[in-house]
């Protein structure tokens, strides 16, 4: 069920949203979380039944695992607790790889070796990278000695929370959790109030804009398919296009999961912080999928940025750091990562790759002019468009079927000879034009929001 | 060293090396409230702090840490 169909605005959210009004009344809080997390079940087994088994099957193994650790960990026996911990760890990648990668690690198997393996009919669960994901950053938390206090019912409504289950934003636990329990009188009207404004923005965002310029990013892709040469115009029309259709896609998505959660007077994370509005490539990252970034950043990127610079500079010299091992290493390997779990296939590795190289870039930038005493700086309006420009760029690998696609898309970048493929110019212009608009000049969802709720 | 002074010491490393200005930090405030304490100068920070205060910072003990405070508490213990 999308957030953005009938069946779920209509029939789903509205039923939900009354029966919990009248479960509230009751001094309990366990009836709510019981009746949110039915709720949230059906609301997955709606998309296909068999997998919600498998959902169960995720959230029991790693609460067991989380509360062995709990226990071992009282026990003080460090060894055993270690192993658990990425014993843990190992499930939640496995069963992520076999239904996400199954057939991608095959398919690379047959292609280096020649071989003929045959691709199995795995249908990737829905939402199985952000629960499987959410719970590696919890059980790394209770390794870690956080919120120990937890029980099987906040657990489960944790993960299956139906507002964040299918594409977040990532939540932590205790951020999560604490809300249910927090004798504050709510403000009934105001969640109101900033629930629709979220929701009925994000659905706008998502079925005029998004939507709208999904018709010329599809031609020009779909055009690529099957020509032997495109015009420069073209692609930077429709990859354009495309980048302005991810952006309003999927920040609408998470406003729309932030409304949903305010009418239940949950407060989610922001995923989404005006990341057009960004200056240089590591605001950028600052500013988008802000929950996935953090995720990566504190569990791997951190990780790997301690281990290294442990084991290669023992002396914790500050002044000799050095930064290809602390920072860029680091850097490579998180956005790899990165691209894998975005989806099975190199093009997102590419995606991610350019980026990682972006960063790079842009740190060591920052690092020279900070060296040498260098006090430089593009114009503001400069420094985003650039970074527009160079997001618009790997975004072609993002949406590309295959590498041969998007490398097809960067040779004719310089190709101003070809015929054009558009019946119309204006249109996807001034789409554009708006939609550069709206990022550049406008607040964003979360600003309204705020605005109006203030008001009154 | 009291937590006073230590406290002080603190958000003066964090004001030098984020280039934030540091009456816009107090105690409450994380790395989520400011646009120029990303992930990178906070690998930064870090070797700052165990160089400037002589402790050792492990990557598990960064993970309980929320906020300046935790940073702050954190400290306190590591030199007790």
């Amino acid at each position: 069920m999308l957030f953005n169909s009938f069946n779920f605005l209509f029939i789903f959210f509205p039923i939900v949203l009354f029966c919990y009004y009248q479960i509230n009344h009751f001094k309990n809080k366990n009836y709510k979380i019981i009746f949110l997390i039915i709720s949230s079940l059906v609301f997955y087994a709606y998309w296909n039944f068999i997998y919600i088994f498998l959902l169960i099957l995720s959230i029991v193994a790693n609460f067991i695992l989380a509360k062995i650790i709990v226990n071992l960990n009282y026990k003080k026996l460090n060894l055993y607790k270690k192993m658990t911990f990425v014993l843990a760890i190992i499930l939640n990648v496995i069963l992520l790889c076999y239904f996400k990668y199954y057939n991608f690690f095959i398919e690379n198997i047959n292609t280096v070796f020649s071989l003929t393996f045959n691709f199995k009919n795995v249908i990737l669960p829905l939402a199985i990278s952000f629960f499987t994901i959410q719970q590696i950053n919890f059980i790394v938390e209770i390794y870690y000695g956080k919120n120990h206090d937890f029980d099987f019912l906040k657990y489960i409504l944790f993960v299956s929370f139906f507002p964040q289950l299918i594409a977040g934003p990532i939540v932590t636990y205790s951020h999560f959790i604490s809300q249910f329990y927090n004798d504050k009188k709510d403000n009934f009207y105001k969640n109101f109030t900033i629930g629709l404004i979220f929701l009925s923005l994000g659905l706008f965002k998502k079925i005029y804009i998004a939507d709208s310029f999904g018709l010329f990013s599809n031609i020009l892709y779909d055009q690529s398919l099957i020509t032997d040469s495109l015009n420069a115009i073209d692609i930077l029309i429709g990859t354009f296009c495309f980048t302005f259709q991810i952006y309003f896609d999927f920040s609408a998505y998470s406003d729309m999961a932030i409304g949903i959660a305010y009418f239940f007077g949950i407060k989610l994370p922001d995923n989404f912080n005006s990341p057009f509005k960004a200056e240089n490539m590591i605001n950028f990252w600052s500013k988008w999928h802000i929950t996935l970034t953090q995720f990566l950043n504190r569990n791997i990127f951190m990780f790997l940025s301690f281990y290294l610079q442990k084991k290669f500079t023992p002396h914790n010299s500050y002044t000799n750091q050095n930064i290809i091992l602390t920072v860029f290493l680091p850097i490579m390997i998180t956005f790899f990562i990165s691209g894998l779990w975005h989806g099975a296939s190199w093009t997102f590795v590419f995606w991610a790759m350019l980026h990682a190289l972006y960063l790079i870039f842009n740190y060591s930038i920052i690092y020279l002019l900070k060296k040498y005493k260098i006090n430089f700086q593009l114009n503001i309006w400069l420094r985003r468009a650039i970074v527009l420009f160079m997001i618009n760029l790997a975004f072609i690998y993002f949406r590309a079927e295959n590498l041969q696609q998007a490398n097809f898309m960067f040779v004719n970048l310089f190709n101003f000879k070809s015929n054009l493929i558009f019946d119309n110019y204006l249109i996807p212009i001034l789409l554009l034009i708006i939609g550069l608009a709206i990022c550049w000049l406008m607040p964003n969802t979360k600003d309204y929001a705020l605005y109006y709720s203030n008001k009154n | 060293m009291n937590i006073k002074t230590l406290q002080k010491k603190l958000l003066q490393i964090i004001s030098k090396e984020m280039k934030i200005e540091i009456k816009k930090l107090d105690l409450h405030k994380s790395a989520n409230d400011f646009i120029e304490w990303d992930s990178l100068s906070n690998v930064r920070l870090i070797l700052r702090i165990q160089k400037d205060f002589k402790i050792n910072i492990s990557f598990g003990e960064t993970i309980a840490l929320n906020d300046i405070n935790d940073l702050l508490q954190f400290i306190m213990i590591k030199l007790k």
